[in-house]
Order: structure tokens, then C-alpha cells, then sequence
């Protein structure tokens, strides 16, 4: 099964779920560490969330398009869900799950930090920079450079036009670069 | 984390998930496309509407309306509501058209623009093809029509400003029988300085329109009548005197332009 396409594996499980785990076993990981990097809930429901999202999206199996991206598909309908998620829990996100590693990754544009030179104060407070940063302009850029998604897919996930994607990447960056010369790191 | 594939498969199985079938999704697409068309024809009719009355509007008639200029009586008699309707209308298309599969991509500017292009191309062939014509006809046939927006209808049902609409009767030499939009019969006066743009006796049983004096409860005395040129008769019928393009049949006047050497 692991040369057959997402596609094919979709269109067999049309009517026989089993053929659905493979679907699973392949994305699970991916949208577990979107939610967690998206969220601030704990392991254990935000593998809660998966399970809720692959229902999701065997259930909307017949919605999607070989045009599209399939991994696009899943990821917007995991966006959808944390959306609900949040809005039925009216609580934002107030930890922090990044690894510093992906705290570093997602600053490297902006700012010249190695990882190895980072003190583990700067790293925490470029967390809480990242952490501050309104919800619309964090998902874009865990997008693009945790997810590593092209702006493209991005699109596709947010279902938002490329010009208001590209303007969230940019000036999320731009706000997060001040966060970070406020809080004392210079590149 | 674990593995959740198992867990989810039984998750499946026990609660009896079945996929949405295919036709469900394809009838949503094709509403929100039926939709958006629906709503920018709406918003297309109501900008036609709007370029109906404004063409219908006898606007050299401000100054018997008591406005002290042609821009203070546009400004009052312009057809906002219309043009409110279809600001409305093409905002709720935008929101339709932007749940259709691949709504999300085009952006809000390039769309924006697109549906107004397309919302005054509807427009105009509307205008072309007399479709704002009817449906004016069909709205102004209800009553409240006339108190909620100025209309040419309204504007010559005015006595008491000297503007009077009807249909004419029993001519004789010097006055005429004249029964208004609202039933009431009128004795109507004319003289050797009264002006007529046909022969009074070929217009018995039409509709005219008459600037002059209100003289009493049912007296009217005529300055100049002329032949009416709305797309409803005071009786509620249509006007057929007007032909499909909204021209005086066996005159040269404009349907909305009729009284444009008025003084």
C-alpha cells in the first residue's frame, strides 16, 4: 500500500474504511503537530482532535477533487475543526508548545540566530513573541515554515486569496521581528 | 504520540460514519453558483430599475415641486434605495461566490470589481431589452410603490403644485373630463394660450399630463397638456402608447423625455 496514491487509497475506502488507515498512518503525525503547534491543549486531546479531523475527513471524502492537493485537504479541515475548537472554548492559547527548534526556524528569516548561539532565554522569549502574534498571522507562519507549505497550499488550507496570504506572511513577519528588537534580540 | 489509525478505523465502524454522498456536495456547488448568479441579476435589476426612474423622472419640472434648483430636486429624487439594493446584493454575491470550490482564490479586489463589471453589464442589457421597463411597470402598479420612492407616477400626481395626470374625456370646446390615478374626476379648463402637443380630441380616452392651476376641489385649469409618456395608465394598465423600446408611438418623443421643451 505504500505506492498506491492518496487518491486511489481514497477512492478504496469509498465504502470499506479499512483502506482508510493507510490515509491515516500517513498524515497523523503531520496534523497531530499542526493542532499542537496551533493549540494549547494537552497530548491527549489533541489526539482527540485528530481522531475528530480523519472522521472529518472520511466523511468528506466525496467532497474532494484530484485536482486539489490531497494533504491541503486534510490540513483545512483540521484548521476548521481547531477553529470550532477554539471558538466553542472561547480560550486562547496562553502555553506554548513550540519546540525551540521550531521557535528558531520560524524567526530565521528575519532575524540571523543559530540555534546553537541561542540562550535559552532568548529562545523562550522569541516564544512569547511568537505566542503574542494574533492567531491569523501565527497559523500562517507555522504554515510556511513548520509545515513548510507553499503559499499555494496555504491558500488552500485558509481558504483565503493569495494576496491576503502573502500579506499575513509579511506583515506577521514584520511584527515579529519588532517583537523580538523590543525584547532585546538583534540580528 | 501513538498510533491512532486503529482507533479511528473502530471509531468509524461503530459509529456507522458513511462519506456525504457525491451529489450532495455537487447540489451545494451548484446552489452557491445559482446564487451568486441570482443575487448579481438582482443587483443588476435594481441598478436597471434605478436607470428606468431616472429616465423616467421629468426633472425640468423641480421648480413647480417647490426645489430652488435642479441639483437640490436630483438629490432628493435620486434612487438611493435601488442603488443601496445593489450594493447589497452584490455583496451578498461576493460572499456566495467566495464558498464555491474555488471562490477563495481570486482576490477580494480582482473579484470585487469583477461583479460590478458583470452587475452593470446585466444592467444594460436589462435597460436594452425593456426587462427594468417591466418590472417597473409590475412595481408601480403597487400602490405603496409611490410613497417609498420618487416616481414619475407621483411627480405628475401633484394638483396642488399644478401637476396633473389622467385620462381623458368628453372633450369640448373649451375644457375636458379628466379621471386621475386615484379615481377623482376632474373638470379641466383650457384657453387660446393652453399648448398641446396633439389635437386635443385625438387624445380622448388616452392619458395625458398637464401642467397648470389647481382651481378648486375639482378645477383645474390647463397651461399645457401633453401626452403621457409613463408605462402605466392611471387605470394600472399599461401605456400603449409606449412601444417595446419605450418610445410615444406617432410622436417623436422619448418615453422619459417627453416634456424636455417644458418651461
Amino acid at each position: 500500500m505504500s505506492q498506491t496514491t492518496d487518491w486511489e487509497l481514497i477512492r478504496l475506502s469509498n465504502g470499506n474504511p479499512k483502506y482508510f488507515k493507510h490515509i491515516v498512518e500517513r498524515y497523523q503525525n503531520r496534523i497531530f503537530h499542526y493542532l499542537k503547534r496551533m493549540s494549547y491543549y494537552s497530548n491527549e486531546d489533541v489526539e482527540d482532535m485528530v481522531q475528530e479531523v480523519f472522521i472529518k475527513v472520511y466523511r468528506s471524502m466525496n467532497d474532494f477533487e484530484s485536482t486539489d492537493k490531497f494533504s491541503s485537504l486534510i490540513y483545512r479541515i483540521a484548521h476548521n475543526h481547531l477553529v470550532d475548537n477554539i471558538r466553542k472554548s472561547n480560550v486562547r492559547p496562553n502555553q506554548n508548545y513550540l519546540e525551540d527548534e521550531e521557535a528558531v526556524n520560524i524567526i530565521r528569516s528575519e532575524i540571523n540566530l543559530e540555534m546553537d548561539f541561542a540562550s535559552s532565554e532568548a529562545i523562550e522569549k522569541i516564544k512569547i513573541a511568537i505566542l503574542q502574534l494574533p492567531e491569523n498571522y501565527r497559523e500562517v507562519l507555522v504554515l510556511k515554515f513548520l509545515e513548510d507549505k507553499r503559499i499555494e497550499e496555504i491558500v488552500d488550507i485558509l481558504r483565503k486569496p493569495q494576496g491576503t496570504v502573502a500579506t499575513l506572511l509579511r506583515r506577521g513577519r514584520e511584527m515579529l521581528k519588532n517583537e523580538l528588537l523590543k525584547a532585546g534580540i538583534k540580528n | 504520540m501513538k498510533d491512532l489509525s486503529d482507533d479511528i478505523i473502530k471509531s468509524i465502524e461503530e459509529r456507522a460514519v458513511k462519506p456525504v454522498l457525491h451529489w450532495q456536495y455537487v447540489s451545494k456547488k451548484i446552489l452557491f453558483w445559482i446564487g451568486t448568479s441570482l443575487l448579481v441579476s438582482l443587483g443588476a435589476l435594481a441598478l436597471a430599475l434605478a436607470i428606468y426612474l431616472v429616465q423616467s423622472i421629468d426633472w425640468n419640472m423641480y421648480s413647480f415641486l417647490g426645489y430652488g434648483s435642479l441639483y437640490s430636486f436630483v438629490m432628493s429624487a435620486f434612487p438611493y434605495i435601488y442603488i443601496l439594493l445593489l450594493i447589497a446584493f452584490l455583496v451578498l454575491a461576493y460572499y456566495f461566490y467566495r464558498q464555491t470550490p474555488k471562490g477563495h482564490k481570486i482576490n477580494i479586489s480582482v473579484l470585487a470589481t469583477i461583479l460590478i463589471i458583470f452587475g452593470l453589464s446585466v444592467a444594460f442589457l436589462f435597460h436594452i431589452l425593456g426587462v427594468n421597463r417591466e418590472a417597473y411597470f409590475q412595481l408601480a402598479r403597487m400602490p405603496f410603490y409611490h410613497q417609498m420612492m420618487f416616481t414619475k407616477e407621483g411627480e405628475w400626481s401633484q394638483p396642488d403644485k399644478g401637476l396633473l395626470w389622467g385620462e381623458v374625456s368628453n372633450v369640448s370646446k373649451n375644457n375636458f373630463s379628466l379621471r386621475d390615478a386615484n379615481g377623482k374626476d376632474w373638470n379641466v379648463s383650457y384657453d387660446n394660450n393652453t399648448s398641446f402637443d396633439k389635437n386635443i380630441y385625438d387624445v380622448q380616452g388616452q392619458d395625458v399630463k398637464i401642467i397648470g392651476q389647481e382651481k378648486s376641489t375639482n378645477d383645474f385649469q390647463a397651461k399645457q397638456v401633453r401626452q403621457w409618456d409613463g408605462v402605466m395608465n392611471c387605470n394600472g394598465h399599461r401605456n400603449m402608447m409606449m412601444n417595446r423600446n419605450g418610445m410615444m408611438e406617432n410622436s417623436g418623443m422619448m418615453g422619459g423625455r417627453g416634456m424636455m421643451n417644458w418651461r
